[in-house]
């Protein structure tokens, strides 16, 4: 059996490995029932099985293409990136479609079907980092007040209760009128608004891991705090924050397009909101307010159907 | 579960606390000069530095937030700098509010019935037509932004059909869109409100008092005869009596301050008597009966008597609503005016408030329908309807519900920009316009009401759980 395996080309091998994960029934012909036995328990076959549904491969497709316009897009359009936004000085009309403009100009002059793909970028960018904020810090400050517990426990929730009862977008809107309409600024003050609520999460999480029998280990071994708390808890209470994080990305999007639209978005780059917010609805092209809502809405519903196919996956009792 | 409300209760005023200096902190580190907006095109440094003086915006921040806190609680949330100058905030509020529940209450009340509906069709046919159906539009209505579906239903109606053919759905507005009343040229002054409000708490103790008593009445045993119950009614009853003390000494200047008084005394009287009676009386089963007829009639006294200067005052100052209003006041015109504005804008907020509801539903009715128990309800033969509205319906709310009274509060405060697309001068519409010039004590009035009502809606959901799932028990 040894021989065997080394005799094995390593391509070889790779190759039986994916086709094993990904084929439910597949059997590599080379294994003996044992070892067969114990892969299947080593791999996460039951998981990419459920990963594999239709629904789950269309937010998949959805999302790739986005990363891949954001990726290339200068190599997709012909117009620069400075030729579409406000510090260039030339002002064009607001047009129609036309063949030099498949979807018609914005109402600076600027090239709709450009925008939209220059935009990608930004979007993927103002997708990400606030929910890495968000996630991130609920992590960490969930997991710290549930393994701490009080006092800290109990100032850090009614700090989150404090949160939660205001109203959140209004405080957005009054911070950002504070601090300008910088993009970066925006994204982490509405990044950090969203930790509350993974907090509040990760606690709950975090609870329910505290009292099993190999953290008790672990402390017995001598493990220090923060070594039991992120190595052996954190790991098992993942999951869940994960399927958060592509939930989060949805709303995170949808809600920073909206506050683009009251103006308060960044307007010194390619951005899919400051072109609803731009377009005059009763001259003009009605199409620069059509296309960028259709891309942000596909965006979200990418990352919502991802974040379904996770759950799907990794917690099989719920169903969606 | 009374403990517990009072506990939560108790729990809202240092958050209220909170919530006012944090409001206000942010508010006037805005960086936006509020005199500079009110002036407008006067560059007169002297006016500048009077006005300035005035509104107190010289002092240093610590007095400026104290003077707030201590108004607040005397019961003044200061006049309007800039969006409608010199209009006292409470009263902008009690006119904005009522447009901003018009909008919303069909939504409201519309979105969890379909929503629930369509869910549980889903999850009865699962993967079949209605269901892939039921799920595309659930994932697109969640996906798409509000603000887009409704630039486009604006789009659609007002100007491409306008332009194509000879349809035309564009209604011309008279005078609807303003948030002032036409009816009612004058508001209430202030102690006339404060009164009404108080009024307005004893129209529903009458009412809880009814009900208490109506209940009374069919249970039997001696158990509502504890004496920690009649304790409380006791302590009412004096706190009533105290109430009626007070406005003895003040002037009689109105109808209204008249009528409280009487009621004040009735209540405390009625409360006391009941509470002294019930304790005479003694444990005995016999009582039960009489004592639920006697909370009964004293529930109908107060509530009569707080429900002549209710219609008093609705019948001087209308309800602010336009829809009550104009039939009140008799005005067809007005209102179908009104009901013609509201259609799109409620369409449109109805159909992207229905996606998460939905997703919700279906998801959580799948996981019950695989239970044990409902294989047990199937095979004792009860049926289909039963097993579904019964059985699994109300387990499968219990997650769902706290979305739906989530819902009530994101509605309110996502109004803003439904508000913004079809010009409706509501709550959200006059707190952007706030927010745009820099006027610190509307935007301090709006976020504090905002506030109030997601905390309201967090302890009603709370309270919601144990009506829906009894087995939830709140110590």
């Amino acid at each position: 059996m040894e021989k065997k395996r080394n005799d094995l080309d390593k391509n070889k091998k790779r190759k039986n490995l994916i086709i094993f994960y990904l084929l439910p029934g597949w059997r590599v012909p080379e294994f003996t029932n044992r070892e067969y036995e114990l892969e299947k328990i080593k791999s996460k076959r039951r998981f990419f099985r459920h990963l594999i549904n239709p629904l789950t491969i269309l937010g998949v497709i959805i999302f790739s293409i986005f990363i891949f316009m954001g990726v290339f897009c200068s190599w997709l359009t012909e117009y620069a990136l400075q030729g579409i936004i406000p510090p260039q000085t030339y002002i064009g009309e607001y047009l129609p479609p036309t063949l030099g403009h498949p979807l018609g100009t914005t109402k600076n002059g600027y090239d709709v079907l450009a925008r939209i793909i220059w935009g990608s970028r930004t979007s993927l960018f103002m997708a990400t980092i606030p929910v890495v904020i968000a996630v991130g810090g609920g992590l960490v400050i969930g997991t710290i007040s549930a393994y701490f517990g009080n006092p800290w426990d109990y100032i850090i929730m009614r700090i989150v209760d404090l949160v939660y009862s205001l109203p959140t977008l209004i405080i957005i809107l009054i911070l950002v009128r504070m601090v300008g309409v910088d993009m970066m600024t925006l994204l982490v003050i509405y990044g950090s608004f969203a930790i509350a609520g993974n907090v509040r999460f990760m606690r709950s999480l975090v609870l329910q891991v505290r009292g099993l029998v190999y953290v008790k280990a672990a402390k017995v071994g001598g493990a220090s705090k923060f070594k039991v708390m992120f190595r052996h808890i954190v790991p098992n209470a993942l999951p869940p924050m994960i399927i958060n994080f592509f939930g989060g990305m949805a709303i995170t999007i949808l809600g920073i397009a909206a506050l683009s639209f009251l103006g308060l978005g960044d307007d010194k780059i390619p951005n899919w909101g400051i072109d609803i917010y731009n377009t005059d609805m009763y001259k003009g092209n009605i199409l620069s307010f059509i296309f960028p809502g259709l891309c942000t809405a596909l965006f979200a519903i990418g990352a919502m159907l991802i974040g379904d196919g996770l759950r799907d996956a990794m917690d099989p009792r719920l169903k969606i | 579960m009374v403990k517990y409300i009072f506990k939560r209760v108790l729990l809202l005023i240092p958050m209220l606390i909170g919530v006012l200096i944090i409001t206000w902190l942010l508010s006037s580190a805005m960086l936006i000069n509020p005199v500079i907006n009110r002036l407008g095109m006067v560059r007169d440094p002297a006016i500048y530095a009077v006005e300035m003086e005035r509104l107190g915006l010289n002092d240093p921040w610590y007095i400026q937030l104290f003077n707030y806190i201590t108004d607040f609680f005397t019961g003044n949330l200061g006049t309007s700098y800039t969006v409608h100058a010199d209009k006292p905030v409470a009263e902008l509020l009690l006119q904005i509010f009522p447009k901003t529940i018009e909008l919303m209450i069909f939504p409201i009340v519309l979105v969890p019935i379909i929503a629930v509906k369509l869910g549980v069709t889903s999850a009865k046919n699962r993967n079949k037509r209605k269901d892939v159906l039921i799920r595309f539009l659930a994932v697109f209505g969640a996906g798409f932004p509000s603000f887009w579906i409704a630039g486009l239903v604006q789009y659609y109606f007002g100007i491409y059909l306008r332009d194509t053919t000879f349809v035309r759905f564009d209604i011309d507005i008279m005078g609807a869109n303003s948030f002032e009343s036409p009816f009612t040229t004058a508001l209430p002054s202030n102690s006339i409100m404060n009164s009404m409000l108080l009024v307005f708490l004893f129209f529903i103790v009458g009412i809880v008092l009814i009900y208490r008593g109506l209940k009374l009445r069919k249970q039997k045993g001696p158990k509502h005869f504890q004496k920690r119950k009649n304790l409380g009614f006791l302590i009412i009853g004096l706190v009533c009596f105290i109430l009626f003390l007070i406005p003895l000494f003040t002037p009689i200047n109105s109808l209204y301050t008249f009528y409280l008084i009487l009621e004040l005394l009735i209540a405390s009287l009625v409360l006391v008597i009941y509470a002294i009676i019930s304790n005479l009386l003694k444990n005995t089963p016999k009582n039960v009966k009489v004592s639920g007829n006697f909370i009964t009639i004293s529930g109908l006294i107060i509530g009569i008597f707080s429900f002549i200067p209710l219609v008093l005052y609705i019948a001087t100052y209308g309800t602010q609503f336009r829809t009550i209003d104009s039939i009140i006041f008799n005005d067809t015109l007005f209102f179908w005016d009104t009901i013609g504005h509201l259609i799109l804008p409620t369409l449109s907020m109805t159909f992207v408030g229905l996606a998460g509801i939905t997703r919700q539903t279906r998801s959580s009715m799948l996981d019950v329908l695989n239970q044990d128990y409902i294989r047990t309800a199937r095979a004792k033969g009860v049926p289909e309807k039963d097993v579904i509205n019964k059985h699994a319906l109300r387990n499968a709310l219990i997650p769902t519900s706290n979305l739906i009274i989530g819902g009530t509060a994101a509605a309110l405060l996502g109004s803003v920009y439904i508000e913004r697309i079809f010009n409706y001068q509501g709550f959200g519409f006059i707190l952007f316009e706030a927010i745009w010039s820099g006027d610190i004590p509307v935007i301090n009035g709006c976020i504090l009401f905002a506030s109030l009502i997601i905390l309201a809606s967090n302890l009603i959901a709370d309270v919601m759980y144990t009506i829906i799932d009894p087995r939830i028990v709140y110590t």
